[in-house]
């Protein structure tokens, strides 16, 4: 027996009392007698007393006052032995995280190497799910016990992710706020992340993930990186949205146009959707023009015009178009395939006098990793530039990832407008788009093409963007090359091993491994992907502990926190996984 | 003259596993010496390279903690009973 269900009860109800302070305390046994011994947590008191000697090592944490200590220490003289040391966790899952590890470990050893750990997660003042721990001498590890299977007396406590899966399927659609996050893809149902450090996500039921998903791109120096939380933390204290003009956006526009020269004048906003829409309008307002022309398989945010034959969840899903875009609109949307330059020639040889702009994932990252095939990008300048059309490249994805200065330093090829969004928000919401004096003096109060927003060019965002932008020089994208090149290789070697055919492309530290054994240059041919199969690769990998996109046409991101040893570790998992599919 | 040291836990493999020992030492700091000195397996995990107590362990003579006496300098007499404690601690983080 773990815990007697009086003794659960107890737990949970000083949790709750407690909240939202870390509650804490032991079960003490000799031969049949238990006693619970509830503790004060002196974290903060100590703390404030003397920072020195007693550091804070977590937000909230626990720190088992003195004088129980030495209570626990005289029952200890009087025969009893600790059989379980519980704490809580305040709006987190019920695992065993790394600053739990660390305590309870000295000299790298367990100091209650009997004793069992008991987390209780306490959510907005909620009791959730209880769990228990203990040190594994084997795995040199604390390992998740079952309540109920090591004869603990609760009913059935299922974990917490399934718990909230439940709750935000009652009041969200799909219970997820971007639908590729809903495991359609791939099946199953999602884990509900408690925190990311460096390379690795912890899921609410304390698993620990080697994180390939990146945010979807943005996170180019892990999770939660030091500089970064430290001047969102910063700007914080100064207030969070003022809608008036800050030092820092200046610093940010600055940081972007010295590194797109193609970029004069830089409009920031708050996500990549709204660049890539606010860049059409600026196209359409400047050439009086009202045709886009897209490719297939390139998603460029939501806006209604760009959802025709979108990637990403769309991709997933099979629906080129969204039900809510007018039949009208979408008729204003011309496609073509990827890298197809004499299609797009097409297009305009029928309809060049009314095409605004082209638009175009320079490096596609939404149907997975494809790279432009030699003179496909300087075809799209070349025709553009003919026409009197605005060649627009969303590099959402490729900003700042596949070189500092983005596709168009990498290809060398100039865009009228830019698109920008993730990275330079530093994972918080930011998009931006920009281009020459002549097009960005189209937009409002210098023009007459209107965008506007309360919360563009937000503090908390600007600062974390500048962050992550001061951290990146030349040699963070040769790291980048040579981590991501080796997971290449790491990839190849165990498809090739397991006799999987698979399509690795990579582009820098983006990279998609596609499910078929044909070359893959544009959505048609990534369509060729056997997705079922993905969906047990996924599920393979993510048992081992790494986490990729839920979804066959979405890239891997390497950051700079994946240390040699993760992508050693990530190549493993690969192999093991395909060989078992 | 003998002090009794309580040794809690954590501390008890690199004691053979005895849970109490006998000291002369006069002082705190002494004691420490002679037990790292007769115990080496404690070296490390009760003070730090330049002698100074972890800040996770706490010392009490008679109950009471040597930081609120003369820390490691708290003289110790006949009969005295001592305990080295480590902290419990952790945290949701």
């Amino acid at each position: 027996m773990i815990l007697s269900p009086d003794e659960l009860e107890a737990i949970r109800r000083q949790a709750i009392e407690e909240y939202p302070h870390e509650s804490c305390g032991v079960i003490v046994t000799r031969g049949a007698e238990r006693r619970l011994v509830r503790c004060k947590n002196a974290q903060n008191e100590l703390h404030a007393k003397d920072s020195v000697r007693h550091p804070r090592d977590a937000r909230t944490a626990y720190y088992i006052d003195p004088a129980d200590l030495l209570r626990i220490g005289r029952l200890e003289a009087e025969g009893f032995a600790v059989a379980v040391i519980y704490h809580s966790h305040v709006d987190a899952g019920a695992y065993f995280s790394e600053t739990d590890k660390r305590q309870a470990l000295l000299g790298g050893e367990p100091g209650y190497p009997a004793a069992t750990y008991v987390v209780t997660s306490v959510l907005g003042g909620r009791p959730e799910a209880v769990a228990a721990f203990r040190w594994s001498s084997e795995r040199r590890d604390f390992v998740p016990v079952d309540l109920e299977t090591a004869g603990g007396a609760t009913e059935a406590s299922p974990r917490d992710s399934k718990r909230l899966w439940d709750r935000a399927a009652a009041v969200m659609p799909g219970g997820v706020n971007s639908p590729v996050r809903a495991f359609r893809g791939v099946g199953g149902e999602p884990f509900f992340v408690a925190r990311g450090a460096g390379a690795r996500l912890w899921d609410v039921d304390g698993r620990e993930y080697i994180d390939f998903l990146g945010s979807w791109g943005p996170l180019i120096l892990g999770h939660a990186p030091a500089p970064v939380v430290a001047a969102i933390a910063e700007a914080a204290a100064r207030g969070t949205s003022y809608g008036a003009p800050t030092p820092l956006e200046v610093e940010m526009a600055e940081a972007l146009t010295a590194a797109y020269p193609s970029m004069e004048l830089v409009r920031l906003v708050s996500s990549g959707t709204e660049a890539a829409m606010s860049a059409i309008r600026v196209a359409r307002g400047a050439t009086g023009r009202a045709l886009l022309v897209k490719f297939d398989g390139c998603y460029h945010g939501h806006a209604d015009s760009l959802l025709v034959k979108a990637g990403s969840g769309g991709a997933t899903f099979s629906i080129p178009d969204s039900a809510g875009v007018p039949a009208p609109l979408a008729g204003l949307t011309l496609t073509a395939p990827f890298n197809d330059l004499e299609a797009v020639q097409e297009l305009f040889r029928a309809r060049g006098s009314e095409i605004a702009a082209v638009i175009v994932e320079p490096v596609a990252g939404n149907m997975g990793v494809v790279p432009p095939q030699p003179g496909f990008l300087e075809g799209l300048r070349a025709t553009t530039r003919e026409r009197g059309a605005v060649l627009i490249f969303d590099e959402v994805i490729t900003g700042f990832r596949v070189a500092y200065g983005g596709a168009q330093e990498r290809y060398g090829v100039s865009p009228d407008l830019t698109c920008l969004g993730k990275i330079i928000g530093g994972g918080l919401p930011v998009g931006a788009y920009g281009g020459s004096r002549a097009l960005m003096g189209q937009v409002a109060p210098l023009g007459p093409v209107y965008q506007a927003g309360t919360l563009s060019g937000n503090p908390l965002a600007v600062a974390a963007g500048l962050a992550t932008l001061r951290r990146l020089d030349r040699s963070s994208y040769a790291t980048l090359e040579a981590r991501s090149a080796e997971l290449e290789r790491g990839l190849r070697l165990g498809a090739s091993r397991a006799g999987v055919p698979l399509t690795v492309n990579r582009v820098g530290s983006m990279l998609t491994a596609f499910f078929c054994d044909t070359p893959v240059t544009d959505y048609a041919s990534a369509k060729r992907s056997d997705t079922k199969r993905y969906a047990r690769y996924f599920h393979a990998m993510r048992e081992r502990g790494v986490c990729l996109a839920p979804s066959q046409f979405e890239a891997a991101f390497v950051s700079l926190a994946h240390t040699e040893q993760d992508i050693a570790t990530a190549a493993r998992a690969a192999a093991e996984s395909l060989a078992s599919l | 003259m003998a002090v009794t040291v309580y040794i809690p836990t954590p501390f008890r493999r690199a004691t053979n596993n005895k849970d109490r020992l006998q000291s002369a030492a006069t002082t705190v700091g002494g004691l420490l010496d002679e037990l790292e000195g007769a115990y080496t397996g404690l070296r490390g995990l009760v003070r730090g390279e330049g002698g100074q107590l972890h800040h996770h362990v706490n010392v009490y003579v008679n109950n009471e903690a040597i930081e609120a006496l003369q820390g490691l300098a708290t003289p110790l007499k006949d009969g005295d009973e001592v305990a080295i404690i480590p902290a419990l601690a952790g945290g949701g983080w």
